[in-house]
């Protein structure tokens, strides 16, 4: 395998920017109140090119959902910008030039902790959803005939994005949020090389901080600055992110309040472990940050389940008072199975909100219906248990398949397939003559899973792009921009080989993108099979539903 | 009376026209007019009712000659569509359970090809000859590959002076070529598994030991060619009954015109 291709190694200014120094930030809320060793580790830290003040006018765009990312920003305060230097935009968005530097000695809690809320909404996170919910008149008429007889209750759904920012989905499919001064966003794709969640707008003149994942490492050993944002979540976003799980879905404010106050907040290096299988499970833990996942049979058992940002682990063991059923560990992408000496590739930490079980018995004495609340869930977490995943492992190798892990599985039911080579001639159509589907590939019972893209839940192609041209599209497809360099690292890394590689001239990787082009509608795959033998379908649930049904 | 049996001649000409139009859609993979699946099960449904009005249309009865022989064709276009559902209801189950790993390849030879030209090459390392080298070259090009390496290292290093050198060319000349030559016929040795390991066997306990690790290859590469055999000749049957429905479709479709166009002016 090669070596992971670093991030880019210096980021470019634009006009209007400026390159801050190690003075300068030490003079930041990033590192005010530093400790002695956090203040020695930033004097020996390569910032040069590493850490940038951005001035954004109202209405730029700073980041764009589905890009991929390397760096979080820093929204500056008007009090931050006098400690560097320099003088805040106003009303009609000029500022002055550069001030003489002011004086250090800075609360964080003044910078930070006043208030939070009276801070000026500087930038607006939005995020285009991935299907649009059509109002059940502009539906067919099926559909028109069931909203007749049948209301179904709207959810307001709650949008985990990289930021301290709550963003709710709302019935006409609008997801919109606000960032304030004094807030950081963008931290999982600096740590993980996600793509970006969610499109950040300048929403007045403002400058940002952007700053890549050395200094973001640093900051973040800042007790002061991390206590900072810790209380910045809590007040912004837990209560909104508790109240998102069904069983506190109709607690009482005093309720959530109290949550949001107890409620532990705890990190994990990649590869830690959270919990133990077997072990008391003694809390229920929302992840606030990266990825974990769960395991049977040990660390390097079956992973039967990857969860991530916005995601409850832990709950039904916890309600149940029962035994933890899996291990669970801070996840840390795996090398390529090609190599099983490389290193591991980029990874993140991970971050959860702990509700311990004290915690929990106390509200409950405040709210007794979420006791009640709480057997509903464990029966009906029983009725929809994963545990004939534990036959599929039996049955086959559905784990090292990876068949849990894929969001849309191609499958070939090759009791009904006659072999015709439909699906390929179509994807070749599609594509320029270029299939990105093989009718070859290994066999689960009766269906054979083709060599084409899968779109995992954790799809490791993603990490390391070097000229960051592969990305999730809008409807989580994965998408090869024209700029690919060819270097094959994406086709390396996926452990599905669903990646090819076009050979000399014009090297490009292929990957499936699920025909997106060509809007709603199976992809041509599925739609030209005459025999109804291909499918695409959640892993995780048709490999649920089909163990059960055997 | 007379309208209705007419009306029925007309429904069953559209029905029939329709589902001719299946050939077509397939050909259009691009254009989004429905799934294929629901258009084959359009074409089969309605197909079949189109034979029902047909019959109707001519009140079960025969008539003159092109109506007779249109009816006769709509009868065994149908009798062979309803094959071709049989087949491919019942060939893709007992295709997936007895061959355990398949091809991807539209064309069979080129691996066949390939394969013998692997038994060749460990048959001409262990043998110092290399009979039937013209054949296979032949064969080779006729698929449209590449010479392959002419040097394959054996696990033996048998001396040709050595007994069972005989016995190994003579199964390569007697069994194995023939196998190569035509290997989607059933009438060769080597076509059924069963004699297969009979003859492996054979040839295994009539050589020297030193061979039998050589012998294992080629029963493993045999074993694979088998497989691969076996499963274009599944394909084959899977395509082939196109062969006689399509062209009685068509001829059907010819004589409905010439019908219609006869049933108006005269």
């Amino acid at each position: 395998m090669k070596a992971v291709r670093p991030e880019p190694e210096k980021l470019k200014l634009r006009p209007g920017d400026v390159e801050l120094n190690v003075t300068q930030l030490k003079l930041t809320p990033l590192f005010a109140n530093a400790s002695d060793k956090t203040a020695r580790r930033l004097a020996s830290l390569r910032v040069k090119g590493a850490v940038v003040l951005r001035h954004y006018w109202a209405g730029d765009v700073v980041c764009r959902q589905g890009e991929p990312g390397w760096t979080a920003f820093y929204i500056m305060r008007d009090v931050d910008l006098r400690r560097v230097g320099l003088v805040p935009l106003g009303v009609d968005g000029h500022g002055s030039g550069p001030e003489s530097v002011g004086v250090p000695s800075v609360s964080i809690d003044q910078l930070l902790l006043s208030d939070s809320q009276k801070n000026r909404v500087k930038a607006e996170v939005s995020i285009a959803p991935a299907r649009t919910v059509r109002p059940p008149e502009q539906g067919s008429f099926m559909r028109r005939a069931a909203s007749v007889f049948v209301r179904t209750r709207q959810r307001k759904r709650i949008v985990p994005v990289d930021a301290s920012a709550n963003v709710a989905m709302g019935e006409d499919g609008l997801a919109v949020g606000t960032l304030r001064e004094g807030e950081l966003f963008g931290e999982m794709s600096c740590f993980s090389h996600t793509p970006r969640s969610a499109t950040i707008r300048a929403t007045e003149d403002c400058y940002m901080i952007e700053l890549m994942r050395n200094v973001l490492e640093d900051a973040l050993e800042n007790d002061a600055f991390r206590a900072a944002l810790d209380q910045l979540y809590r007040k912004r976003v837990l209560e909104t992110h508790i109240a998102s799980m069904p069983l506190f879905e109709h607690a009482p404010a005093e309720v959530l309040d109290e949550l949001r106050r107890r409620a532990e907040l705890a990190t994990f290096e990649p590869g830690a472990t959270i919990y133990l299988e077997g072990e008391e499970a003694d809390a229920m833990y929302f992840v606030r940050l990266g990825t974990v996942r769960l395991a049977r049979g040990g660390r390097d058992g079956r992973i039967v389940a990857y969860r991530s940002r916005g995601e409850w682990i832990g709950a039904t063991g916890m309600l149940s008072a029962r035994p933890r059923r899996s291990t669970c560990l801070a996840h840390e992408s795996r090398p390529s199975s090609n190599d099983p000496h490389a290193r591991p590739t980029v990874a993140g930490r991970v971050e959860l909100v702990r509700i311990g079980r004290r915690l929990f018995e106390d509200v409950c004495a405040m709210f007794p219906d979420l006791r009640k609340l709480a057997a509903r869930l464990v029966e009906d977490r029983a009725a929809h248990s994963t545990e004939p995943h534990a036959s599929l492992a039996v049955e086959n190798h559905a784990g090292s398949l990876g068949l849990l892990q894929a969001e849309k599985l191609m499958l070939i039911d090759l009791d009904k397939c006659t072999r015709c080579d439909d699906c390929v001639r179509a994807c070749a159509d599609t594509h320029d003559g270029v299939s990105l589907l093989r009718r070859d590939g290994p066999r689960f019972g009766s269906y054979l899973i083709p060599g084409t893209c899968r779109q995992c839940l954790d799809p490791t192609c993603l990490l390391g792009c070097p000229v960051g041209s592969i990305h999730r599209g809008p409807a989580g497809q994965i998408v090869v921009e024209d700029w690919c360099i060819g270097c094959g690292l994406c086709a390396e890394q996926c452990p599905y080989d669903a990646i090819a590689i076009e050979p000399e001239p014009g090297r490009k990787a292929h990957v499936c993108d699920q025909c997106s082009s060509l809007g709603d509608g199976p992809p041509m795959c599925v739609y030209a099979c005459g025999q109804n033998a291909a499918l695409r379908v959640d892993g995780r649930s048709f490999f649920t539903d089909w163990a059960r049904r055997r | 009376m007379r309208i209705l049996y007419l009306g029925y001649g007309i429904v069953a000409a559209l029905l029939i026209v329709f589902a001719a139009l299946l050939g077509l859609r397939k050909r259009l993979l691009r254009l989004r007019v429905g799934p294929v699946a629901a258009w084959v099960s359009a074409h089969n449904w309605l197909g079949g009712l189109a034979l029902v009005l047909a019959l109707l249309h001519a009140r079960f009865q025969p008539g003159g000659v092109l109506t007779t022989a249109l009816l006769a064709l709509l009868v065994l276009t149908a009798v062979s569509g309803g094959v071709g559902v049989a087949i491919q209801s019942i060939l893709p189950k007992l295709m997936t359970s007895r061959i355990a790993h398949e091809s991807p390849h539209d064309d069979p030879r080129p691996i066949f090809a390939e394969r013998w030209r692997e038994v060749h090459e460990i048959v001409a390392a262990v043998c110092k000859e290399r009979p039937f080298e013209d054949e296979l070259r032949a064969f080779e090009s006729a698929c449209g590959i590449g010479l392959a390496p002419a040097s394959v290292q054996t696990v033996s290093g048998f001396p040709a002076s050595s007994f069972g050198y005989a016995a190994l060319s003579r199964f390569y000349r007697e069994a194995i070529v023939p196998f190569f030559r035509t290997p989607l016929s059933t009438r060769v040795l080597l076509a059924n598994a069963a004699e297969t390991t009979l003859a492996f066997d054979a040839l295994r306990g009539g050589v020297d030991s030193r061979l039998h690790t050589d012998i294992d290859r080629i029963r493993a590469i045999c074993d694979d060619t088998l497989q691969r055999a076996a499963e274009a000749r599944y394909r084959r049957a899977m395509e082939g009954w196109r062969l006689l429905h399509v062209p009685l479709a068509m001829l059907t479709l010819v004589l409905l015109f010439v019908h219609a166009i006869a049933a108006i002016y005269y």
